[in-house]
């Protein structure tokens, strides 16, 4: 390796400074969502530093700024993220460390690395969002990147702001040029799924592993897509409305904080028995758990294939074997209309025991206690303490809202007989307590109630605001059975869905909210018509964005080694195949792009071509050019060597130095290539004259 | 021309760094979109393999001019590139080997068809005849990623003159028989009008107040009053080595040029017949700077 031998010292000018910054730009736009407020102010007082330098011809910042400038930016990170390393700090870092760098940005070399580091920081943006928008905008970003460095690379636009468009048309050809050969390397790079799976950082949106009163109602104004479900076509499905999508389940709550966890997992050997099949494709975005989401009740062994496993685990919920650090797409069937219940017939001890414990049970109210007492008296068997409790619900005054207020501490008897209000989480806590209390084992289950049917894809897409907790309690003889304490209070937001709640909360907490309606349900001041104009907009690019889905997710090693016919092939040799097929590739992409530039350029100059068959000719009739000599020289020297074919000699150099050098419009020289076609066959002409004789 | 020739660059171990951080992204998060971002750059680069290539190629060296100079001074060798393809050819530094140093030139553009003439610049420590010792283009056009560099076959001679230099007067004069009435010879204070520098000459008799004025580079011709023959006889300059006796031939060469004399040169092993005009000049200077000691 030697080292660069381009000019590296040359000095950057003003408009190349303004076009890389232009590009990063456009690459921190892209991080936006993914970056703290203080490093962008940071960042953008740094370019401005940097343009002043510029501007007012001052020097860089020493080495030792900008190492204060470097220390202070880790510091930051390691403040606001508690880290230096990992994504999302990685990605703060970069920014940072990009902008320090322009500080020190003087030469040819420190140019490129800039630009260099700018593609890796747009293309880090791909690990935040996998979107078609955000897929877009990277590769419009790394054409810019490109074509900046093209326009470094023509002395022309060092001067100018904006690379001409003859540049932008090169730029556009290249990166054409290279779809097919990266197309291929797509293909056949050997995929090795999770082969290091580090979670360096992933988004984390929706639900929470824990649950305490209010996780869920934050939820209700997320419109964003937990998840999207596809039923085989002509399947028989159930209404939205009954679809519950089972996450996690939480056994243990600790009274004090009347918080509910997970707890320990817990083994059960559970079976699901009637109902019916229905398969499911799943798409799901990282979430960083490793919960998958299926209708209830998901089966452990189905049927079909699926692309992507998960098992059964504790609660009878579908989990993943590593968490989901990028979207996926998983295949799983469910027995919708079934039962849960133990193989052995009967709930084992230790699940009995955990599905009853409350811990710091001694802090619940007396008057709860009771409550629950008088329930069991009551109900008599565990189904009829729950038709108990259900119909307290109803009939209690009770109203569903997702804006409750602050509880108190003592939130059980608060809500229970003094305020009556709550969101879904409310009810079930609080119907989950009073039955362990009542002595009917029970537990919380965590998932998404509700779905949004697009009848364009035919998919059901499930947003966070589906977010959803219910109660499954064992009921000797039926094993676990769904109860939904919500349905008793807001029928709607069974039936209906979010929607319907966010308009009924709209219209009970205008004044609460000061008179901002908007906040709360954000497209109330949309005018009718237009609501629908824009929900038919939302299902199309809904539509949109589930065929993207289904083209980034649906290429896996499975279906690569499908695809390629590698399915018996050793990862060597899958790797020679791809080292084989790459320089093929490589190669034939070279052979084309040359030839289709040789083609141009042989059309575009159609004077060179006869400049030279004038040369052979008249090298071959004894008066070859030499190499030094322009045209109008040789013609002059030709001329007196060939004295008979003077005339189209000087007929011809005079008509292809005015179409090589002078300026003219394209007829002009239409009509000179003409002018060179006949004094070439005139030329010919009198050669082969004046060469018979001797020949003869 | 030679071959166009790749080779890698730092710059080349910083994208390929780049490359790999991309790779390691894309498999620990399955990410099929940076796959695909990063081998459509990967084969970008390919792709501009070709641009590169074609870059060069189309490059042609021609000599340009090159004046002789005399040791110690500037040498300037012109060299003429051409551009024989119909796209513009971009960022291409032309290098040569001058005296052993290496000099180079960027040229950021040149057009379709266009010639671009450039003037490479070297000192001229020693006298003698040289050859201007490989011609190279370079270029890292497109990207920057990785260099390109052709040779050149070319061979330009170039000769450097003995530096000028020493105390000594002019030998006697032999006053030419035509033109007896003029006795002096050293008489350069009549002004006869100027004419255009030439590179290599001394910066004496530069007319500055012009060049002050932004006028070209002229020189103030002055003469005396008749020409004599002047004889520089090798063997009048016993005293001084031999770099020395060429230096002061040189001298003498040069003041008697500037006062139109007409003069002749006495080697060892040859002899000039006296003669004037700038053929002359250089053919004598040429003798000076391969003068080779005669072996005994």
């Amino acid at each position: 390796m030697s080292p660069s031998r381009l000019d590296p010292h040359a000095a950057i000018t003003g408009p190349q400074l303004y076009r890389l910054l232009g590009c990063y730009a456009a690459s921190v736009l892209l991080h936006l969502s993914n970056v703290s407020w203080w490093l962008l102010l940071a960042v953008i007082l740094l370019a401005y530093w940097r343009l002043q330098i510029k501007r007012a011809k001052t020097v860089l910042p020493s080495l030792f700024t900008r190492a204060l400038l470097a220390g202070f930016l880790f510091l930051g990170v390691l403040i606001d993220m508690g880290t230096v390393a990992g994504r999302d700090s990685g990605t703060m870092l970069m920014v940072g460390l990009v902008a320090i760098k322009f500080l020190e940005l003087r030469s040819k070399r420190d140019y490129l690395v800039i630009s260099f580091v700018l593609y890796f920081l747009t293309l880090v943006s791909l690990l935040f969002d996998q979107s078609i928008v955000v897929f877009g905008l990277v590769m419009l970003i790394c054409g810019l990147i490109t074509a900046n460095l093209l326009a470094y690379h023509t002395g022309e636009s060092a001067g100018v702001w904006l690379p001409r468009r003859r540049l932008l048309r090169l730029t556009s050809w290249m990166l054409i040029q290279a779809l097919p050969l990266a197309l291929v390397l797509f293909v056949f790079f050997p995929r090795v799924q999770g082969k290091f799976g580090f979670n360096l950082g992933i988004s984390k949106t929706g639900l929470s592993a824990d649950l305490q009163p209010g996780d869920v109602s934050a939820l209700i104004f997320d419109d964003e897509m937990a998840f999207r479900v596809e039923f085989p076509p002509d399947s028989d499905r159930p209404p939205p409305q009954s679809m519950y999508f089972r996450a996690f389940v939480l056994w243990d709550v600790d009274a004090s904080k009347n918080r509910w966890t997970q707890g320990r997992t817990i083994d059960e050997d559970n079976e699901v028995v009637g109902g019916r099949m229905l398969a499911q494709t799943v798409t799901l975005p990282a979430t960083g758990e490793r919960w998958l989401f299926a209708l209830d009740y998901p089966l452990d062994s189905p049927p079909i294939e699926p692309t992507w496993v998960g098992e059964i685990k504790s609660g009878h919920c579908l989990r993943s074997p590593r968490p989901l650090n990028r979207k996926v797409q998983y295949n799983v069937v469910s027995r919708v209309g079934g039962r849960l219940r133990p193989v052995a017939g009967e709930l084992p001890s230790y699940v009995r025991l955990e599905a009853l414990e409350i811990n710091n049970r001694r802090v619940i109210s007396a008057r709860v206690k009771r409550f629950a007492q008088r329930m069991k008296e009551r109900g008599e068997t565990p189904e009829g303490i729950v038709r108990e409790i259900l119909a307290y619900f109803r009939t209690g005054g009770f109203r569903y809202t997702s804006l409750p207020g602050t509880y108190s501490r003592d939130m059980l008897s608060e809500f229970l007989f003094v305020r009556k209000q709550g969101y879904c989480e409310h009810y079930a806590t609080a119907m989950a307590t009073l039955l362990r209390l009542a002595g009917v084992p029970c537990r919380l289950v965590v998932g998404y109630q509700g779905a949004e049917y697009n009848p364009y894809g035919d998919f059901y897409v499930v947003r966070q605001a589906n977010a959803h907790v219910w109660v499954e309690a064992f009921v000797p003889e039926k094993g676990w059975v769904r109860y939904d304490p919500t349905s008793m209070v807001s029928p709607a937001r069974i039936a209906v869905g979010p929607e319907q709640v966010r308009r009924e909360i709209n219209q009970t907490f205008t004044v609460e909210v000061a008179g901002q309606p908007i906040a709360l349900y954000n497209r109330n001041w949309v005018p009718e018509w237009m609501d629908v104009t824009l929900n038919e907009a939302d299902l199309r690019w809904q539509q949109v964005e589930q065929a993207w889905d289904q083209w980034v997710l649906s290429y896996n090693p499975e279906s690569q080694r499908e695809l390629l016919g590698q399915a018996g092939m050793s990862r060597r040799l899958r790797y020679l195949t791809f080292f084989l097929v790459a320089v093929i590739m490589a190669g034939l992409t070279l052979a084309l792009v040359w030839w289709l530039m040789r083609r141009k350029t042989k059309a575009v100059s159609a004077e060179l071509k006869r400049w030279e068959e004038f040369n052979r000719l008249l090298g071959d009739a004894g008066a070859p050019r030499r190499r030094w000599e322009g045209p109008l020289a040789y013609a002059q020297r030709a001329a007196s060597i060939l004295p008979g074919a003077a005339e189209p000699i000087h007929d011809f150099t005079e008509a292809y130095v005015r179409v090589r050098y002078a300026e003219g419009s394209p007829e002009a020289a239409r009509a000179d290539i003409q002018r060179l076609d006949r004094s070439l066959q005139r030329l010919r002409g009198l050669l082969k004259e004046s060469a018979s004789p001797t020949a003869v | 021309m030679g071959r166009v020739r790749f080779y890698l660059t730092r710059n080349s171990l910083v994208l390929g760094l780049v490359f790999f951080a991309m790779l390691l992204a894309a498999i620990n998060y399955d990410n099929n979109l940076v796959y695909l971002i990063l081998f459509w750059l990967v084969a970008l680069v390919i792709v501009s393999m070709v641009y590169s290539h074609r870059n060069l190629k189309a490059v042609e060296i021609k000599p340009g001019a090159i004046w002789p100079v005399f040791a110690g001074s500037e040498l300037r060798f012109g060299l003429q590139v051409h551009n024989q393809s119909p796209q513009p050819l971009c960022a291409l530094v032309v290098r040569a080997q001058l005296n052993g140093e290496e000099v180079a030139e960027v040229i950021d553009e040149i057009g379709p068809g266009d010639t671009e003439q450039i003037l490479l610049v070297a000192e001229a420590p020693q006298r003698g005849l040289y050859r201007i010792g490989g011609v190279r283009v370079d270029s890292e056009f497109p990207l920057g990623v990785f260099g390109t560099s052709r040779e050149s076959t070319l061979a330009q001679p170039y000769i450097v003159y003995p530096e000028p230099r020493g105390e000594s007067p002019f030998p006697d004069i032999i006053y030419d028989a035509r033109d007896q009435q003029s006795g002096q010879q050293s008489g350069g204070d009549d002004f006869d009008g100027v004419r255009a520098y030439r590179p290599g000459e001394p910066q004496r008799h530069i007319d500055w107040k012009a060049v002050a004025r932004g006028l070209p580079l002229m020189v103030k011709q002055f003469t005396g009053g008749g020409s004599g023959r002047l004889w520089f006889p090798w063997q009048a300059l016993d005293g001084l080595d031999m770099e020395a006796r060429l230096s002061q031939l040189t001298y003498w060469i040069i003041q008697a040029d500037e006062q139109n004399l007409e003069y002749g040169l006495i080697l060892p092993d040859r002899r000039f017949e006296p003669g004037r005009g700038t053929e002359h000049r250089h053919e004598l200077l040429r003798a000076l700077a391969v003068y080779r000691q005669p072996s005994p």
